[in-house]
């Protein structure tokens, strides 16, 4: 028998091992791709909480700043307090799962909602409480952007992992093999 | 009460704020004055920011900036006081006022 005879036999002999390989490559990609794709859900769902939680501090914020009245200040400074515990409690559960921000960004939001004259008894109303409003906004707007380049970070295409996509593609001609 | 642990929320209040005395009972000065002053004076000691109902920029800023302004080092400040907190912003945020 020809040698290439006798290899094409041994080939067809563990054409089963090649199958193998391809569906558990195929699996492998699709599990991880399934796992990712679920994984990128949750965090969107946390990133949609942080902006809620950041929209909440903004009219917080805003409540207490320019709306309330001296009697109801008070009310209006807990409500903001607990609003910006509730944002960094936000920041904290994306930061145990791989997404992090400079703690700074936190810090501006902070000093900016309840800096100054905040909890002030007989505080007054000026123009600089509108000018306050608008450097939290920026100050939220800061944050938010880099928990989103945290994600896009983490969940942009990135080249090395194209190959992957296409993986079980590229070995599907070594299945021909088995139809010997 | 641990002489080298204060605890915000036990210690002092479960909600403290204002800067000054005048602003309430439960203010950055007071707080300064009763429990920071004289523990930076005995030594090393923590202090457990966690379990209040929100701390304000205005009540950290006279608390912990307040010590520099009364002339205490910032060295010797980062040295003596530890900060313990779940939030690393409020941390952060303490230590900026100690430059």
């Amino acid at each position: 028998m020809p040698v290439s005879e006798k290899l094409l036999t041994t080939a067809a002999q563990f054409s089963f091992v090649i199958t193998a390989l391809v569906t558990m490559a195929g699996w492998f990609v699709v599990s991880r791709q399934a796992d990712r794709r679920e994984f990128r859900k949750e965090v969107r769902e946390h990133m949609a909480e942080l902006r809620a939680r950041s929209s909440a501090v903004r009219l917080a914020a805003q409540s207490y700043w320019i709306d309330a009245a001296a009697k109801d200040a008070p009310a209006a400074a807990a409500k903001l307090k607990t609003e910006l515990n509730s944002l960094s409690r936000q920041l904290g559960v994306l930061r145990r799962i791989g997404f992090v921000c400079d703690d700074l960004l936190m810090v501006d939001v902070r000093q900016e909602a309840t800096g100054g004259d905040f909890e002030k008894k007989g505080r007054r109303k000026s123009r600089l409480d509108v000018d306050r409003l608008i450097n939290l906004h920026g100050a939220l707007d800061d944050l938010l952007t880099a928990m989103d380049e945290a994600f896009y970070e983490q969940f942009g295409t990135k080249p090395s992992n194209k190959w992957l996509r296409v993986l079980p593609i590229a070995m599907l001609p070594l299945l021909g093999s088995d139809s010997r | 009460m641990d002489n080298s642990v204060i605890n915000i929320a036990r210690d002092f209040s479960r909600a403290p704020g204002g800067r000054f005395i005048s602003d309430g009972p439960n203010s950055g000065e007071r707080f300064r004055k009763e429990f920071l002053v004289p523990a930076v004076q005995k030594g090393a000691f923590q202090v457990v920011l966690d379990g209040t109902r929100g701390l304000g920029s205005s009540f950290l800023e006279e608390a912990f900036g307040g010590l520099v302004r009364l002339g205490f080092a910032p060295d010797l400040l980062r040295d003596r006081v530890v900060l313990i907190s779940n939030d690393p912003s409020l941390v952060a945020e303490i230590k900026s006022y100690w430059h």
